[in-house]
């Protein structure tokens, strides 16, 4: 091979490779990807250098082309170094590294081509070719703090240098300072190393008289492109004095505190939006619920509507207002409105407003104000204008705040039931009439045989005597029964007119006792009573007697042989107290809750077969509680029976009006 | 009128009544005549204004209140006392003949003959 050829070829490839590094760096530089441009560059210069070595080692000793070698190397650092910087390196560091990972990439590489066999002459000098690059990297070190010295004194405004100069300058310096550390080197006594080194040193000195102006000039005209400082911010900065960097790495701080702020916003963020998705699910988890209870309940509700819907009971439902929402079919039977009709309307229009003004007012204080269930009777009309009368029962239906949201109303038409009422009344008196009609006539009839009216019977022999007295107590019996039937008719019905009068007790007792007297000596009963001072009580004297005289008689006839009965009164605040006490057969106590209860009479009173209808301690009970007042019953078998009655001195006694055709209402 | 009997009239439809009253009063000392309904006894009160009328209240014809009624309404026979004897012993009947002017109202099978006797003396001593 031709060294000149050679010569050349390396010279323009490594020229060309110069200035192919420069626009690669700087294109690169301009995108700011410092990445790559460092291991671009990087692997360039490694190449370079090797490339300048092997070049060399061809033509061992051939001192030109190693001259080139040497000359080529530094000039393309250099070059590298000052685009490096001017195009938006941060840290001249990174440029440092780089340099020293070139020199130690370049030590491997011929290191391993020397274990190929095929090792460049030049390295097999040995130590003149480690110090060579030995004292690069030791310039290379060197270099950089020097600028980081030097510089503020080049840049220093007060010097006012044009830019040029400054790099010029820089440049100048550096190359003067790698040529005083390979000044080092000649002291090392080997003429190889001598040559080098001597070499490297001539080298830099001719570098920084012709290369440094070139450099100079190029970073002008970069500059000059950008058209503005930059170029001075930019040293300012990779030389370390530059408030940018500390405004950026506050900024960066804020900006990561900012971040910080912001992740950990995000993450309570993050737990809300977990949280609501929980409760969504939840809610759809209710919803799921209540739309099967929705499922239930309308499925009894449809049951519900059908058995409303056939009740023979009216069943209205109203909004608060008494507006009529739904009425069964019953509700048209009984009023003949037919629903469409009804809906929508007033409930008390359509078929009320007969009864008293007050009673509208405590039906609607009842169900609204107190929100509780009237029940009362009632007269409404039909849609024809015919009365019926009902029971009639309305609950308000109250929401959740307790407020009345709707009224249910039931109606039983009664009209029918009060006829039969009347009607049975109607017969009771009629056949009491034509009862007691015979049998007035029978009694007087035989009282009158037995008084001789009708003629002197003569001397009757007291058989048929005896039988004439006993048809005579049947006859008694029967119109007793009579007029306890009658009264209890009456009493059923409501129909017992009172007429209170001042009454006074004792001689209601005593007339009482009058009346029985011939019973008593009959049935040999002793009779004590022993009046005290009480006051007039407001009630009908008539039933008063009643009530004492069924209780009295009781006494007496379910009493023992010659027992006796005793009456006693007493007064405890407004409370009249009455007792009768005998020393009868008693009561067994399996029959003491039925006592008092119509046509009932004790097993032992029937037993011993004394007469009785089982009426008069139900007439008695009906009075006295009518009264406001209250019967009881103690007694023991065998020990007698004490019946006490208490009476309020005023008793009330409105339950025994006759003017019942709509009964008082009862709230629950 | 000392040596003239009491006259009573007694209304009553009832024959086995009417006999027994007849045959007690009689008995009793007073003039007695028994109608067997309101009309008849109207027509015999005109005839001989009575002292003292008893009167059932069921009967044909006239009955015992239409009988009170007409009885009160005739300024010649208005103040005869009437005594109601009925087996009718509701109060509504009780009080519509006291309204109508009944002096005296009994239940027939509340009472004795006797104490009809009784009633009737007392009702014309008075």
């Amino acid at each position: 091979m031709q060294a000149t050829t050679v010569q050349i070829f390396i010279l323009v490839f490594t020229s060309l490779l110069v200035i192919g590094v420069s626009i690669i760096s700087y294109l690169f530089s301009i995108k700011k990807d410092k990445t790559w441009f460092y291991a671009y560059a990087t692997m360039l210069m490694i190449l370079v250098q090797w490339m300048s070595d092997t070049g060399s080692s061809l033509i061992y000793q051939n001192y030109f082309l190693h001259l080139a070698s040497i000359i080529l190397f530094p000039s393309i650092i250099f070059s590298l170094f000052i685009i490096y910087i001017l195009q938006g390196s941060r840290s001249v560091r990174q440029l440092l590294y780089m340099l020293l990972i070139g020199e130690l990439g370049y030590v491997i590489s011929v290191g391993f081509l020397s274990l190929l066999g095929n090792t460049p002459s030049y390295i097999q000098i040995g130590w003149p070719w480690i110090s060579n690059h030995l004292f690069s990297s030791l310039a290379i070190i060197i270099d950089y703090f020097f600028l980081l010295a030097i510089w503020p004194i080049i840049h220093n405004p007060k010097y006012k240098l044009p830019l040029f100069i400054k790099v010029w300058l820089v440049c100048w310096i550096l190359l003067i300072m790698d040529s005083l550390i390979f000044t080092l080197g000649t002291f090392w006594d080997n003429p190889i190393i001598y040559e080098i080194i001597m070499s490297n040193i001539i080298i830099r000195s001719i570098l920084s008289v012709i290369i440094t102006p070139l450099i100079s000039l190029y970073v002008q005209y970069t500059i000059k492109e950008n058209g503005d400082n930059i170029a001075y911010r930019r040293w300012d900065s990779i030389l370390g004095k530059n408030e940018e960097i500390e405004i950026a790495i506050q900024e960066s701080k804020e900006k990561v505190d900012k971040l910080e702020k912001l992740e950990l916003e995000m993450t309570q963020r993050n737990i809300e939006l977990e949280n609501q998705r929980k409760a969504i699910a939840n809610i759809l988890d209710d919803v799921q619920k209540d739309k099967e209870n929705a499922l239930n309940l309308a499925e009894e509700l449809r049951r519900f509507k059908i058995a409303a819907e056939q009740s023979n009971e009216m069943i209205v439902f109203t909004d608060a207002e008494g507006i009529v929402l739904w009425g069964n079919k019953a509700t048209e039977v009984i009023t003949g409105f037919t629903k469409e009709e009804a809906v929508g309307k007033k409930a008390g229009v359509l078929w009320g407003k007969l009864m008293p003004k007050e009673w509208y007012q405590d039906l609607w204080k009842t169900v609204k104000i107190d929100k509780k269930i009237f029940v009362s009777e009632i007269q409404n009309h039909r849609k024809n204008g015919e009365r019926f009368l009902s029971s009639f029962i309305i609950y308000p239906l109250l929401d959740s705040s307790n407020n009345v949201q709707f009224f249910v109303a039931t109606q039983r038409d009664i009209t029918k039931e009060k006829e039969i009422d009347r009607m049975k009344t109607e017969f009771l008196s009629v056949a009491a009439h034509q009862l007691r009609t015979p049998l007035g006539s029978m009694r007087w009839n035989i009282e009158m045989l037995l008084s001789g009216d009708l003629g002197d019977l003569g001397v009757l022999q007291p058989e048929v005597k005896e039988t004439i007295s006993s048809i005579y107590d049947s006859n008694r019996r029967l119109i007793d029964l009579v007029n306890d039937l009658l009264n209890v008719s009456r009493i059923d019905q409501g129909r017992v007119s009172e007429n209170p009068q001042p009454t006074d007790i004792n001689t209601v007792i005593v007339s009482v006792l009058k009346d029985l007297k011939p019973l008593t000596i009959e049935q040999d009963i002793k009779l004590i009573f022993n009046p005290i001072n009480i006051p007039n009580i407001t009630l009908d004297s008539k039933h008063l007697h009643e009530v004492i005289s069924n209780l009295l008689s009781n006494a007496i006839k379910y009493n023992k042989k010659s027992g006796s009965v005793e009456l006693t009164t007493k007064l405890t605040d407004d409370i009249v107290e009455l007792k009768i006490i005998d020393t009868g057969m008693g009561i067994p106590e399996v029959d003491m809750p039925r006592l008092g209860s119509k046509f009932f009479r004790a097993e032992n009173a029937i037993l011993t077969q004394t007469e009785g209808s089982g009426l008069g301690l139900f007439v008695a009970k009906s009075y006295v509680e009518a009264w406001g007042g209250i019967l009881k019953i103690e007694s023991k078998i065998g020990n007698g029976t004490t019946v006490t009655i208490s009476l309020p001195l005023t008793p009330k006694s409105h339950i025994l009006d006759k003017n019942l055709e709509a009964k008082p209402h009862t709230t629950i | 009128m000392t040596n003239q009997p009491p006259f009573i009239l007694v209304a009553e439809d009832d024959k086995f009544y009417g006999s027994i009253f007849k045959a007690k009063l009689t008995k009793e000392g007073y003039e007695v005549i028994v109608a067997i309904n309101g009309e008849e006894a109207l027509k015999a009160a005109r005839i001989k204004k009575p002292d003292l009328m008893l009167c059932d209240l069921i009967m044909p014809i006239k009955d015992g209140f239409e009988t009170l009624k007409e009885l009160k309404a005739d300024p010649k026979l208005k103040d005869i006392k009437v005594i109601v004897l009925s087996n009718l012993g509701q109060d509504s009947d009780i009080d519509r003949a006291r309204a109508l002017g009944a002096h005296d109202f009994f239940v027939k099978t509340d009472l004795s003959i006797q104490d009809v006797v009784d009633k009737i003396r007392s009702n014309l001593a008075l």
